[in-house]
C-alpha cells in the first residue's frame, strides 16, 4: 500500500465511510472513467472490490459502456457475487438489478479473452449464476440459444 | 480551473501542516477517516473526486480538497 497514490488512500476511505450519502457521492466517481482512462483506475477498481461491501452498481454501469473490458472485469464479477450471494437473485433487492449487468459483462469477456484462465473463470461464473438463478444469466442465454 | 479560490501560499502551508500529514502521511485504512473529518466535509471531498477523478493525482486536487475541509 505504501507505494499507492496518496489519493487512492483516501478514496478508498470514502468508499467505506459510514455515511450512506458520502458513499454515494464516492462511487459517482466511476463515471469519470471510460474506455481510454480506465487503465489509469486499475488499482483504484481493485481497492474498491475488495474494500466495498454495499454497492457495486456504478461501477457495473461504467464497465457496461466499455468496448474493450480490461482483464480485471472478472475479478470484478467474482467478488460481486462474493459479496451479493443469494441477493443476486432475489428480485426484490437492487442486487439482482446489478446481476443483470454483471451476466452481460460475463458473456462479453468471455467472447473477447484469448486467456483459457479468465474464459474458465467465466464458465464458472456462469455455472454459479445458473445455480442460484442469478437475475438476467436467463436473458443472457436465451440471447445465445434463443 | 480546479481550483475554485486562490488561497494565499503562507495559508496553503498552515493547513497543509494539520491536515496534509493526517490525510496523506498516515496510513488511511488504518485510520478512521469519520472520526477525524466531519461528514458534511467528506461529502465535499466525496463530490470533488467524483467530479475531478481525472485530476486525482494533481497537486491542484489536493488544494481544492484542502480549501474544502477549511
Amino acid at each position: 500500500m505504501h507505494h499507492l497514490h496518496r489519493w487512492l488512500y483516501i478514496l478508498s476511505a470514502l468508499f467505506d465511510d459510514p455515511s450512506e450519502n458520502v458513499r454515494n457521492a464516492a462511487y459517482v466517481s466511476f463515471r469519470k472513467i471510460n474506455e481510454e482512462n480506465i487503465n489509469n483506475y486499475i488499482d483504484l477498481i481493485k481497492i474498491f472490490i475488495y474494500n466495498n461491501h454495499s454497492s457495486f452498481r456504478s461501477l457495473m454501469y461504467t464497465l457496461k459502456d466499455i468496448n474493450e473490458l480490461p482483464d480485471i472485469t472478472i475479478e470484478v464479477c467474482e467478488q460481486f457475487f462474493k459479496i451479493a450471494g443469494l441477493k443476486a437473485s432475489d428480485i426484490r433487492t437492487e442486487t439482482s438489478g446489478t446481476a443483470g449487468i454483471v451476466a452481460e459483462l460475463i458473456f462479453r469477456i468471455y467472447g473477447q479473452t484469448e486467456d483459457q484462465e479468465i474464459s474458465k473463470r467465466c464458465l464458472d461464473l456462469i455455472d454459479y449464476m445458473l445455480e442460484i438463478n442469478a437475475l438476467g444469466i436467463e436473458k443472457e442465454i436465451l440471447f445465445i440459444y434463443p | 480551473m480546479i481550483l475554485s479560490k486562490n488561497p494565499d501560499v503562507n495559508e496553503i502551508g498552515a493547513i497543509s501542516a494539520s491536515y496534509t500529514s493526517l490525510i496523506f502521511e498516515y496510513k488511511l485504512p488504518q485510520l478512521n477517516f469519520s472520526l477525524y473529518i466531519s461528514e458534511i466535509h467528506r461529502l465535499g471531498i466525496a463530490k470533488a473526486f467524483a467530479e475531478y477523478l481525472p485530476y486525482a493525482s494533481s497537486p491542484s486536487l489536493v488544494i481544492y480538497i484542502i480549501s474544502i475541509i477549511r
